[in-house]
């Protein structure tokens, strides 16, 4: 047996409150009609805040992460799979879109605490278009919950630090053609005041969570990646409540602390892990697994450092939490004024719509190196996801970039919504293979 | 003082018994559903070929996917890419990439002058680049495997396989079978095809010279040939080569 440093562990304080804010999330949207509110549903983080500018009782239901929350409850997953199949809906298409159709056809919603009610039918489908599958869900979800308006906005693939203003004014006019249509469909008004609230709370809530995050670069890190599952989703569901900022300021705040007193969130840790894209979320012991045997901590991805987070990239690639707009700055300005300044500060600040979803190898390498570089990281897993083909574009030449760079990566098959894709003996083999191949002994005999 | 190197494959369990690295039996019998009854029967066996004793506990050491299944013959374990490319090392000192290529798993790993395993590449949950794929096929053609391997190097037709997966090439040799292609072209076809996809996991972590082959599979002339011209580099193929990873835990 190895013997390693062990650092002091503490729960972290902030972990009840994000499990109150994700019941509250799923809750108000299924129970949306019970006080008169609407039920916008699309891809998550689809510019929230202006949805949110219809009204305070507008509840907007992110569909990939409701699919990542039910992969988690896999008896149910499958079930939800399966209805697909058996309507003969290839195996073989988006995961979490199975997830979410089957909830659809088995009329079932699967809530955190494992309660399920009857799934909750969108009033409107409201959308970005960020990988291929994305206009087909909403289309046929629609057509499954017998007809419900959609709306899809193309983003196109130069966002993040490299877009132009050509590419602003894109989404720009497809917003606003957006907002008379929602007019139309709800017959509500978009409400300009509600809209500045809701966007100042979104931008802060995206850059605090930049700020928590900077603190992983820390050894030992504060917090790993599962634990970071649990709380970035916030980031593109609800960013445009207050809870969200709030929360992810007690969270950074809570994470300075336990650098400052050296608290680590694995007391083990001895090798420093980044992974990518959304995990297998069925089987997040195989992290726990490499946690207790290797003392192997993964606290970090371009999923959950990339998606809704607000970074600006400085000359040299490194990653700052971006700065703001003050009230004043969105206040002054018109409503076209404001949305534009609103996009440009969404779309440039967020690298993961992209290079995590678009296949742009070359950028997603460099961020992953970079990332590796200043979170003082050891080594990569990459997840094959056969049930995302746009986080799964391109992982194996970022997987050929990152050795060539000098660090050792495990690659293991699997499908984020989908535990039957995924062979945990064969993934947990694979692990002890790549482990004791760069030479660390296990620390608990056995494993 | 004799070594036990014990491979648990998902087919078969092989023992290796090893005296100062000279090898004094080798044995093997099906793993079965009960591995621990399985690897007592090849312990035995290989025991009794050696015409020794049972050696101490802390000179047997296992490796192989059922290796965590018999925890009361052996505490000590070796993962299957160390004891292949110690396997490897026995014979070729000079391998830089290993293909294990058994039942089921085929892993290929590219390796040091150290012997240090610095990148590996499994088939995963596909079956299509190892040992049971050619067998299915041989069931569906009403051969034997031997026969089949060999030929396969009296195709005179190129056909191809599409299918990925077993269960759809296995159909699709049935239709090639009723379209009257023969068996030496169909054969000389699936091997091209398990060969692709092998040829693929090397370039995964790199071609580099010398390959050596091991497991089962390394006995298969059609499969080796179909190797050699998939990856254009000739491959060195050991004595006993299903044995290597069990070599390389005795060792
Ligand atoms: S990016 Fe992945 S999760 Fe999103 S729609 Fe495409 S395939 Fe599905």
């Amino acid at each position: 047996m190895t013997e390693v440093k062990k650092y002091p562990e503490e729960p972290l304080k902030t972990w009840n409150k994000a499990k109150e804010l994700r019941l509250k999330y799923f809750t108000s949207y299924a129970k949306a009609h019970e006080t008169g509110g609407l039920r916008f549903c699309g891809s998550a983080g689809s510019l929230n805040s202006i949805q949110q500018a219809f009204g305070r009782d507008v509840f907007i239901l992110g569909s990939e992460p409701y699919s990542a929350h039910a992969a988690f409850f896999s008896d149910f997953a499958r079930k939800c799979q399966e209805a697909c199949e058996s309507r003969g809906i290839a195996h073989d298409l988006c995961g979490y879109m199975k997830n979410y159709w089957g909830g659809i056809l088995i009329n079932q919603f699967i809530l955190p605490t494992h309660e399920i009610v009857p799934w909750p039918k969108a009033d409107v489908m409201w959308t970005q278009h960020i990988c291929c599958t994305h206009a087909k869900w909403y289309q046929y979800a629609g057509e499954l919950e017998g007809g419900v308006p959609e709306f899809g906005i193309d983003f196109n693939c130069r966002i993040g630090h490299t877009m132009t203003d050509r590419d602003i004014d894109y989404v720009l006019e497809q917003v606003l053609e957006g907002i008379e249509w929602v007019e139309k469909v709800t017959g509500r008004k978009f409400d300009d005041e509600l809209f500045i609230e809701a966007s100042l709370n979104e931008l802060a809530a995206n850059s605090a969570w930049g700020q928590a995050y900077e603190y992983n670069q820390n050894i030992p890190a504060p917090i790993d990646e599962k634990s970071l599952y649990s709380f970035f989703p916030f980031n593109i569901l609800c960013p445009q409540w207050a809870e969200t900022s709030a929360l992810f300021r007690e969270l950074r705040d809570e994470l300075k602390d336990r650098v400052d007193r050296g608290i680590a969130a694995v007391g083990n840790e001895r090798f420093r892990i980044l992974t990518d894209g959304p995990p297998q979320w069925a089987m997040l012991q195989v992290y726990r697994y490499m946690e207790k045997v290797y003392g192997a901590v993964t606290l970090g991805s371009t999923y959950t450092a990339y998606w809704g987070t607000g970074w600006d990239v400085a000359e040299d690639g490194s990653l700052i939490a971006a700065k703001i707009p003050t009230r004043e700055e969105f206040a002054q300005l018109n409503r076209e004024a404001r949305l534009r300044k609103y996009i440009a500060w969404k779309l440039s600040k967020q690298e993961a719509y992209s290079v995590t979803f678009t296949g742009c190898h070359p950028r997603k390498s460099a961020l992953m190196l970079k990332i590796m570089e200043l979170w003082k990281l050891d080594g990569a897993i990459i997840h094959l996801n056969r049930g995302c083909e746009g986080s799964a574009m391109g992982v194996l030449e970022n997987r050929l970039d990152i050795i060539k760079a000098g660090y050792p990566v495990l690659t293991y098959e699997g499908n984020m919504g989908d535990v039957r894709d995924f062979d945990y003996a064969g993934t947990i083999r694979k692990i002890e293979n790549f482990f004791e191949n760069l030479g660390l002994e296990k620390l608990i005999k056995g494993g | 003082m004799a070594n036990i190197g014990i491979d648990i494959g998902s087919q078969n369990t092989k023992v290796a018994i090893l005296e100062d690295r000279k090898i004094l039996a080798l044995a093997k019998v099906p793993t079965g559903f009960d591995q621990q009854v399985s690897v007592k029967k090849a312990i035995k066996l290989g025991l009794d070929k050696a015409g020794i004793g049972m050696p101490d506990s802390a000179q047997i050491r296992v490796t192989g996917i059922g290796r965590k299944a018999v925890p009361d013959i052996s505490t000590n374990e070796i993962n299957e890419t160390m004891s292949a490319a110690k396997g490897a090392f026995f014979y070729f000192p000079s391998a830089r990439v290993v293909i294990d290529a058994g039942a089921e798993n085929v892993t290929v790993m590219k390796v040091n002058e150290q012997m240090r395993v610095l990148d590996f590449a499994t088939n995963d949950k596909c079956a299509a680049g190892a040992g049971s794929f050619v067998e299915s096929m041989t069931k569906a053609l009403g051969t034997t495997i031997d026969d089949f391997a060999k030929s396969a190097l009296q195709r005179t037709e190129k056909i191809n396989i599409n299918a990925q997966c077993v269960i759809f090439a296995e159909s699709e040799v049935v239709s090639l079978v009723h379209s009257g292609a023969s068996r030496a072209d169909i054969s000389g076809a699936i091997h091209e095809a398990i060969a692709d996809r092998i040829s693929a996991l090397v370039r995964r972590v790199g071609l580099e010279k010398d390959v050596v082959v091991m497991g089962g599979m390394a006995n298969n002339v059609g499969f080796i040939d179909a190797l050699e011209k998939a990856l254009d580099v000739n491959v060195l193929v050991a004595t006993d080569p299903e044995y290597a990873c069990a070599i390389g835990a005795a060792l």
